[in-house]
């Protein structure tokens, strides 16, 4: 009987230490740290915003109305996290559309990937995203160097280069944390969140 | 006591300049260098009213049918504004302001895939030298003349919210034409609330230029 009892706690003991073991050493795929699940305080961020403005343009010559969040997520191929590598040389396109022939002026960015959402684009790609110039406003401006979360979409106008989105963008900063590019009214993704978990929760949100 | 009538009519002289120049009203423009504002203007005034002749012949039956269609509404809810503003239906070939529903490929072309279904109209100024005016640069390059215009409508005309937005909108780029900017965004004037060029459809009830906007008007022309 004793000796039962021995070996019944044995395998308990035993089984509490893999379970230990499973849970705290080895986490699952897609599990964040302590420090990735850390969030900055409102002044941290105020602080940031000093070198990573937040941008309000709307296009003076359109009406548009306003995006949710959910919109730009659903409407993007994937998420990317990247490098700011430069601007690109702006570039005109032709277009014909009935009565009316358009020459339009384009401007955007070359990016290096970090991370793409959609698992489709290798770390260290070269990626370029470009927009229309009639909506540049709506843009803010992208330093060379800087780190940001970039939803974008395959264009069907303009070769291997992307149409992106400035609702929907945040920088990273120092320290692997997400602010918001640009002013949006929807406050799920929250601004300070790590890059990690701020990508999760977005990619979280497509329908698929 | 003739003195004292003198330093009166003087001190009250005084404050009606004074007044005059602090009471000065500016109209909301497109664009600011700094703060100083770049007036644009139509070009081709006649007896102190802008002369647009609008077409409605490029318009998808969406916006231009029925008696009272969003077209008709929009470019009469202009005509005499202020009596500053006289607008004729004219065909495209002749139009000075041209009317213009795109297609699918066409807005794609515009504002991306991303876009597309969140821009419900667009307006595009030129100057008599056929330049397009986009910025504070080309805006001073154009000596504050617009010549002639395009305003371009979405294909998605489910994107519009209501019936009042898609009124608003149309009336609203033709206040663009005009050369009046949106007094809710970057503008060092304050605005009045209610203005057919606030920068977003926001479940406004009213679709034709307000007391705010025949102010600019009378402001600019």
């Amino acid at each position: 009987m004793k000796g039962k009892i021995i070996l019944v706690s044995s395998v308990a003991l035993a089984a509490f230490f893999v379970f230990l073991f499973m849970t705290l050493k080895v986490p699952k795929t897609g599990s964040l740290s302590n420090e990735q699940t850390a969030v900055l305080t409102q002044e941290q961020v105020n602080a940031l915003r000093a070198a990573y403005p937040l941008h309000s343009g709307v296009p003076s010559f359109a009406t548009m109305k306003m995006p949710s969040l959910q919109d730009i997520i659903d409407r993007a191929d994937t998420l990317l996290y990247a490098k700011v590598l430069g601007k690109i040389d702006p570039y005109e396109i032709e277009f014909s559309a009935g009565a009316l022939q358009r020459k339009d002026s384009f401007f955007g960015y070359d990016l290096e990937v970090i991370r793409d959402s959609a698992g489709k684009l290798k770390k260290g790609a070269n990626v370029t995203v470009s927009a229309n110039a009639v909506i540049k406003e709506l843009y803010p401006s992208l330093r060379k160097g800087m780190e940001i979360i970039i939803p974008i979409s395959k264009s069907s106008f303009k070769g291997k280069q992307y149409d992106f989105s400035s609702l929907g963008m945040f920088y990273v900063t120092d320290g692997g944390y997400a602010i918001s590019a640009y002013n949006m009214e929807d406050a799920i993704a929250k601004d300070g969140t790590h890059v990690s978990l701020l990508l999760k929760t977005l990619w979280g949100m497509k329908k698929k | 006591m003739a003195k004292f009538s003198k330093k009166v009519l003087l001190f009250f002289l005084g404050l009606f300049l004074l007044g005059s120049v602090t009471t000065e009203t500016l109209a909301h423009e497109m664009y600011y260098m700094g703060s100083s504002p770049i007036s644009l203007k139509w070009n081709n005034i006649v007896s102190g009213r802008a002369q647009l002749k609008i077409n409605g012949d490029n318009l998808s039956s969406f916006y231009t049918s029925s008696p009272n269609s969003y077209y008709s509404i929009a470019r009469d809810s202009w005509n005499g504004a202020a009596g500053k503003v006289s607008c004729m239906q004219e065909s495209f070939s002749s139009a000075t302001v041209r009317f213009y529903t795109a297609d699918a490929t066409l807005w794609e072309f515009l504002f991306g895939l991303i876009f597309q279904y969140d821009f419900l109209g667009l307006a595009e100024i030129f100057s008599p030298s056929n330049a397009a005016i986009i910025d504070e640069y080309s805006a001073i390059n154009s000596q504050g003349k617009i010549a002639y215009a395009n305003i371009l409508l979405t294909p998605y005309t489910s994107s519009f919210t209501n019936v009042t937005s898609v009124r608003y909108t149309m009336c609203h780029e033709i206040g663009h034409v005009l050369g009046l900017g949106h007094p809710d965004i970057g503008n060092p004037n304050p605005s009045t609330p209610q203005s057919i060029m606030l920068s977003s459809f926001t479940n406004q009830t009213y679709y034709s230029p307000q007391q705010h906007d025949l102010d600019d008007l009378t402001a600019k022309y």
